[in-house]
């Protein structure tokens, strides 16, 4: 039998390699395949997130459509009905010692629908532009008592050369600050600023109300997901910039 | 820089960069990474004791080699009960240390005397800490969140226990082989090898320790 000349030394060293090779590999293939995995987590995180997003988008537009079809359809239908149902009325019931209860009632009916169907679809937008439609909207505030609201508009004619679909998000948009400030905020008046600040449009919304609390601040409700939402969808953003009192929104809206 | 000036001084000190980065960050370590300083900082001793015990007191430096081995196993399984989060899994970590223990005593009195290299217990302390290195990354294989490994501190910290032990396993259970039958340079060159893994893994302790955040 041939006998055996292996050296130890290189015997230990060949085996200390080898040994650290197989580690350093397991890890490198490691490394590699746990950032595949991350990788291909974070494309279907984002695939889902936009497909959310699209699905939210739908939903809104959808939402406005409908809106405006019942707003048309109150307004068109039912409130022309209630006005041809007064004509009659009037012609049918000549008795001039009786007094006229029904008249008073209809109008209200009529007052109301109209009210109802331009609160669903804010006609003046097309017809007068955003300026005017947010006038009457903070007269409607204004009027109901409960708030007052400030406008101060730097953006004079520029407001209404917004498309149809950046028009109607961002009056969605102040509608439901305005919502939520009545509902929320306990807060007497709402100063409403536009202006322009280094080349980008900005609505500033500000109240003197209580203002979030930290936990508000960091898991919005419903209502703030909503204007969220619809500024994404008009490639707009928002920032909530800490204030004394009250709380504050900066509105950035593309041009 | 001559391997013997590598291994009795070089790497000896560079034990000193996980100890002052850990306890730099220490108010940003959690439990896991405190462990591991806890080990870095016992080896630094063990290292400097055994350094001076044979260096100036002459004597034979094996005993300190005996105990620290245990001690270290008992360290490392405290360390990956605590990155593993094996609550269940109380009896398995409590059995290893106590019949790691039992092992390692038993050897001494009848195996490998304290004034010889314990070749035995280290093969089988590599072996152990493989195991739950592997363990670890078969965890953090199935982990279902998107987290990025390589800004992990425990991913150093394993790597680093990982790929000293890999490679020092041979040597372990060569050793002693290699100090019977090997003499200078070559005997020497083998021993330089491992003090080069362990200044690879005090290396990426230290990285772990950067990366530790509140």
């Amino acid at each position: 039998m041939q006998k055996v000349t292996d050296n130890i030394f290189l015997l230990v060293i060949f085996a200390m390699l080898g040994t650290f090779i197989l580690a350093a590999a397991f890890i490198l293939f490691f490394v590699q395949y746990q950032r595949r995995l991350t990788a291909q987590k974070e494309a279907m995180q984002k695939a889902e997130l936009d497909h959310s997003e699209k699905l939210l988008h739908a939903t809104l537009l959808s939402q406005e459509e409908e809106r405006k079809r019942i707003g048309r359809d109150l307004h068109d239908d039912v409130g022309a009905s209630l006005s041809n149902l007064k004509m009659i009325m009037a012609q049918t019931i000549q008795s001039a010692d009786e007094k006229p209860v029904y008249k008073p009632l209809i109008d209200n009916i009529i007052t109301s629908v109209r009210s109802i169907s331009h609160a669903l679809s804010p006609p003046g937008l097309a017809l007068f532009g955003l300026e005017n439609t947010l006038h009457e909207l903070f007269d409607t505030f204004n009027a109901a008592g409960m708030l007052h609201v400030q406008f101060e508009n730097g953006l004079a004619g520029k407001l209404d050369s917004f498309n149809e679909q950046t028009s109607l998000a961002l009056y969605r948009i102040i509608q439901e600050l305005l919502t939520n400030t009545i509902k929320h905020a306990e807060a007497k008046n709402v100063i409403i600023k536009t202006f322009t600040e280094a080349d980008i449009n900005i609505i500033s919304f500000q109240d003197d109300g209580k203002g979030l609390s930290s936990a508000e601040g960091k898991k919005p409700g419903m209502g703030m997901q909503n204007v969220e939402a619809r500024l994404r969808m008009i490639g707009g953003f928002s920032e909530m910039p800490t204030t004394e009192k009250g709380f504050l929104i900066k509105i950035s809206v593309p041009e | 820089m001559d391997a013997k000036f590598f291994m009795q001084f070089t790497v000896p000190i560079s034990i000193l960069l996980p100890i002052f980065l850990g306890l730099v960050k220490y108010r940003t370590l959690r439990q896991p990474a405190k462990i591991i300083l806890l080990y870095v900082i016992v080896s630094a001793l063990a290292n400097g004791f055994s350094i001076i015990i044979s260096k100036y007191g002459h004597m034979n430096n094996m005993p300190v080699v005996h105990v620290y081995t245990v001690v270290e196993v008992l360290i490392i399984m405290t360390y990956y009960k605590a990155v593993l989060e094996h609550r269940k899994k109380n009896s398995l970590y409590l059995s290893i240390a106590i019949i790691f223990t039992v092992v390692s005593i038993v050897n001494a009195l009848f195996f490998q005397s304290i004034y010889l290299y314990n070749s035995y217990t280290r093969s089988l302390e590599a072996i152990i800490c493989l195991l739950f290195a592997i363990n670890y990354f078969a965890k953090a294989a199935s982990a279902p969140s998107t987290h990025k490994v390589l800004k992990e501190a425990d991913f150093y910290f394993n790597a680093g226990f990982f790929l000293y032990f890999s490679g020092a396993l041979m040597l372990f259970i060569f050793s002693n082989f290699v100090i019977q039958n090997l003499k200078s340079p070559d005997y020497l060159i083998i021993w330089a090898i491992h003090a080069g893994l362990v200044l690879l893994m005090y290396l990426l302790f230290s990285i772990g320790f950067l990366l530790c955040k509140k």
